[in-house]
């Protein structure tokens, strides 16, 4: 029988660990910075857990770390979708602003749609490790884009669903190549940051019901994201994810969100989205809401 | 790609709004204009000295510097940068760096206390990108000379 999770009665506190050092940052205690670059140049944690906006990893490494400078930082994530949440945590090192390495642990939230399965109350678990490098460039000041390339493998913690929708595996690894500008006082005087990326994957739905299918397998989809600052800690835009659909039984569709970020202090990066994910699982238009905390000290 | 929903119109309608909302339709003053031309730049420059004494990250880079001569050479730096009526008569920006091993953190530094001094100063947000575009390229010249 293969493992299945149920609702959890200990849920991990990742929210609780970022409770407490927004606490400790927020009460005054004396934290070094975390790191010499400019505010806003670590982006956020995305759901996979590589430093990026929301669903779209950028080419810039987590947290403020320069070439001198190492860093650690720490997430938490919640989307609510009308059907579905998914919660999703983890933590990041940045090794001299050349490699990031990053853990996130995803935690889908079936609800109601479970019994279209038979399993009530399921949740799909899966845990993610990443790598990221930058290749060339500075987001800011080189004239060229700051150019990384990333790998996410991702292993399924309860195979249940992926295996009743015909998913081929329970494992599998993204590759992709993303390249970040912040293009400076290019939209009406404000920054403009501009985000492309690549990727590789045979995920179906980020890897939570599992890799390949009937209609497929790893394919090459593009991602995009950009986003007017309109301060140097107000940061407003949208993102593009083109995803594979590879599950006769269970079509899926591009994600696309609206957010807004906001970056009180280098301790702190915060991303409010409005998330278009489609069908997931067979319940279609799933749209809600994209929450997501990151600290570090 | 299956863009069945008109979410993605929106956003290039929202972005555009946004652009849109904060172009103004009259003549801009010249960058210059807009930094107050000579006297503005002076308290511009005068501002970032007060705070490169009062930032204990990079007030030791400075512990040899002839302050009356820096704030000279900057200003008129500065000022040939926003297409003011100067010249520059200071060395090139490497050798003035060179030995200084000044780090990406510590330009970084200065670059944010740049930044709150335009703002002090009420300068347009679209001025000080407008800046910071045109110093930006400046930064290898500096760093870890």
């Amino acid at each position: 029988m293969t493992r299945q999770s149920r609702t959890c009665p200990a849920r991990p506190s990742a929210l609780t660990l970022l409770a407490s050092t927004a606490l400790l940052v927020g009460s005054g205690v004396a934290l070094a910075e975390p790191g010499g670059r400019l505010l806003a140049t670590g982006g956020g944690s995305q759901i996979e857990g590589s430093a990026g906006g929301g669903l779209v990893p950028w080419a810039v490494l987590t947290g403020y770390a320069t070439r001198d400078e190492i860093g650690v930082t720490a997430f938490a994530t919640h989307v609510q979708v009308d059907d579905f949440s998914l919660d999703s945590f983890g933590a990041g090192i940045n090794l001299k602003n050349r490699v990031e390495l990053s853990v996130a642990r995803q935690r889908f939230d079936l609800g109601e749609a479970g019994t279209d399965f038979g399993m009530p109350g399921l949740t799909i678990r899966q845990n993610i490790v990443g790598i990221k490098v930058r290749i060339a460039g500075d987001v800011i000041y080189t004239p060229w884009p700051q150019l990384a390339v990333g790998i996410q493998r991702k292993s399924a913690l309860d195979a249940a669903i992926p295996d009743a929708v015909g998913a081929l595996d329970h494992n599998g690894t993204d590759v992709y190549v993303s390249a970040s500008k912040l293009f400076l006082g290019a939209a009406a005087g404000r920054n403009l940051l501009v985000n492309a990326g690549l990727r590789s994957t045979s995920a179906n739905q980020l890897g939570l019901l599992g890799f390949g299918g009937d209609q497929g397998g790893r394919r090459l989809v593009a991602e995009f994201s950009s986003a007017i600052l309109l301060s140097q800690s107000l940061a407003v835009g949208f993102e593009y994810r083109q995803k594979p659909d590879n599950l006769g039984a269970a079509r899926e569709d591009d994600f696309r969100d609206l957010f807004i970020a906001w970056f009180p202090n280098k301790h702190i990066s915060t991303v409010l989205a409005y998330a278009d994910l489609g069908s997931i699982a067979n319940r279609g238009q799933q749209r809600g809401w994209y929450f997501s905390v990151q600290a570090s000290p | 790609m299956k863009l069945t929903t008109p979410v993605m119109p929106g956003c290039v309608l929202f972005l555009t709004l946004l652009i849109a909302g904060c172009a103004s339709t009259q003549p801009r003053p010249s960058l210059y204009d807009q930094f107050g031309q000579r006297a503005g730049l002076g308290s511009l420059v005068d501002g970032l000295i007060k705070r490169i004494h009062a930032n204990e990250k990079i007030a030791p880079l400075f512990s040899n510097t002839d302050f009356a001569l820096f704030r000279q050479r900057f200003l008129e730096f500065l000022c040939v940068t926003v297409d003011g009526p100067c010249t520059y008569t200071g060395e090139e920006l490497e050798e003035v760096h060179t030995g200084m091993n000044i780090t990406e953190a510590e330009f970084n530094t200065l670059v944010e206390d740049l930044i709150d001094v335009m703002q002090e100063l009420a300068i347009s947000k679209a001025a000080q990108n407008e800046m910071l575009k045109r110093l930006a390229p400046t930064r290898k010249d500096v760093i870890y000379r």
